[in-house]
């Protein structure tokens, strides 16, 4: 019989932060996540398996589920180490800041672009970028895994390649996170026709930040975006905003009482 | 303070925090080059493969053992782009002590405030405040034309009256008395940690 030895979810304990705590434990067994699972031996990431991918495009892809209910169990895992702890972690969470800061971005193919591939980006995923869908749709609707993508894709833009040509949508991140690890990676689609379709609704994600109350965030951030600006009076009425969401919150507190010494001094 | 009964291992955290480009590598390229040869482990960076820019820098420091126990700091930096918040976070977890630099180039006044109230909330996102963290704040650049005034630097970030250095990191000034500040604290606050624990043991 298996043995389960914790089990957690990943809303509130990142999984950066278990990896690096079987690693203190000098831990044997599986680390199963939603969308798979990682092998440790002393501690150690030894394998990784997420879907179709195995190794380190498997760890990648495992760090950019940030929702959904994971597993310790003891058991044998074989193979070498995929790299030093930190390292592996650090790689996992920088793709995740990739992908969520690439996710939301709607981009077009420069004028005159003829490269026709860039390691894993194709011509055919190249032509969905059409200036209307994000990126997110873009790839999920050619059933490729992000993290494949994610690096080729931001040096295409760092090269001119590939160019933002309307707002970013921000909201496709938490689209992302609603469907990942949820659903299977689908076939790709046909390519894509000249009109851009609506997006289809989907399920809104149980956001990672669900947990905390978003008014005080965005109060706070008002509250910070007013006081660079000068604004004082709008600056304070945001940390009062803020304070009334969260009574008694240091932060919100301190920035109100830098506000009224600024106003003070004025 | 991470207590390792397996390992045998006592270890702290210390993260330098900062804007992007405010030196924050820099001051961990030069402690590491100040610390003995036999007390320093090698340096771990990660760049980004797209940007050509830094990540993340990483490097352990033992220091002796201690009741039986190896004690280890381990020195981080955080990027600094805005982009890598989660990254930002992960560093900040467990954190025992933070070197916030500040850039004191006269255009990074912003850069500046945007990545201290970034710390505050990254470290609320973990429960924690400032106050929670013995912290200290370098005042970097101090040789760039026209630095932003130390008594803005203060007022802006350091309203608290928290210990603050000048440096200028690239030559190594400023540096050592930095960490060692921070590090005094540190090892006062687990002095203080470890005797509660003694007395409700």
């Amino acid at each position: 019989m298996r043995e389960v030895v914790l089990e957690a979810e990943l809303e509130a304990v990142h999984l950066a932060s278990l990896v690096q705590l079987v690693e203190g434990e000098m831990f044997d067994g599986w680390l199963h996540c939603p969308t798979g699972r990682l092998g440790l031996r002393q501690g150690a990431v030894v394998a990784a398996r997420c879907g179709e991918l195995d190794g380190m495009p498997a760890l990648r892809e495992l760090f950019l589920c940030p929702v959904g209910r994971v597993r310790l169990e003891r058991g044998v895992a074989e193979g070498a180490p995929l790299g030093g702890t930190l390292a592996l972690v650090m790689e996992g969470v920088r793709i995740a800041d990739e992908w969520d800061r690439l996710a939301p971005l709607v981009l077009d193919e420069a004028a005159g672009f003829e490269a026709p591939t860039i390691g894993p980006v194709d011509r055919a995923l190249l032509n969905g970028f059409d200036g209307v869908r994000t990126t997110y749709e873009v790839v999920k609707a050619a059933g490729i895994r992000p993290s494949g993508v994610t690096d080729a894709l931001l040096q295409l833009m760092d090269e001119g390649w590939l160019v933002e040509v309307a707002p970013a949508r921000p909201d496709e991140v938490r689209r992302w996170q609603a469907t990942v690890g949820t659903e299977p990676v689908e076939a790709p689609a046909p390519a894509p026709v000249a009109a851009a379709p609506e997006p289809e609704p989907e399920p809104m994600a149980p956001a990672p930040t669900a947990v905390e109350p978003q008014d005080y965030y965005e109060a706070l951030d008002a509250g910070r975006i007013a006081l660079r600006a000068g604004d004082h009076d709008a600056a304070e009425a945001s940390f009062m905003a803020a304070l009334a969401a969260r009574p008694g919150d240091r932060i919100a507190a301190q920035n109100l009482k830098r506000v009224r010494a600024l106003q003070a001094s004025a | 303070m991470r207590l390792n009964s397996l390992k045998r291992t006592l270890s702290v955290k210390i993260v330098y925090y900062g804007p992007g480009l405010c030196g924050k590598t820099t001051n961990l390229e030069a402690l590491h080059r100040q610390f003995p040869e036999r007390q320093r482990g090698a340096m771990l960076q990660l760049d980004t493969e797209t940007e050509r820019t830094l990540f993340f820098d990483y490097f352990p420091l033992s220091l002796g053992t201690l009741g039986g126990y190896r004690v280890k700091v381990d020195f981080f930096t955080v990027p600094g782009q805005s982009f890598y918040q989660a990254t930002r976070r992960v560093v900040l977890e467990g954190v025992d002590g933070i070197v916030f630099v500040a850039d004191s180039s006269p255009d990074r006044e912003d850069a500046n405030l945007v990545s201290y109230e970034d710390m505050l909330r990254n470290l609320d996102r973990n429960r924690k405040t400032l106050a929670d963290v013995p912290h200290v704040f370098q005042w970097n650049k101090r040789d760039v034309p026209r630095p932003i005034p130390v008594s803005v630097l203060q007022r802006q970030l350091n309203p608290h009256g928290a210990q603050s250095f000048e440096a200028v990191a690239i030559r190594g000034d400023g540096v050592w008395e930095t960490q060692s500040s921070l590090l005094q604290q540190v090892f006062e606050s687990v002095r203080k940690a470890t005797a509660v624990r003694a007395q409700n043991a």
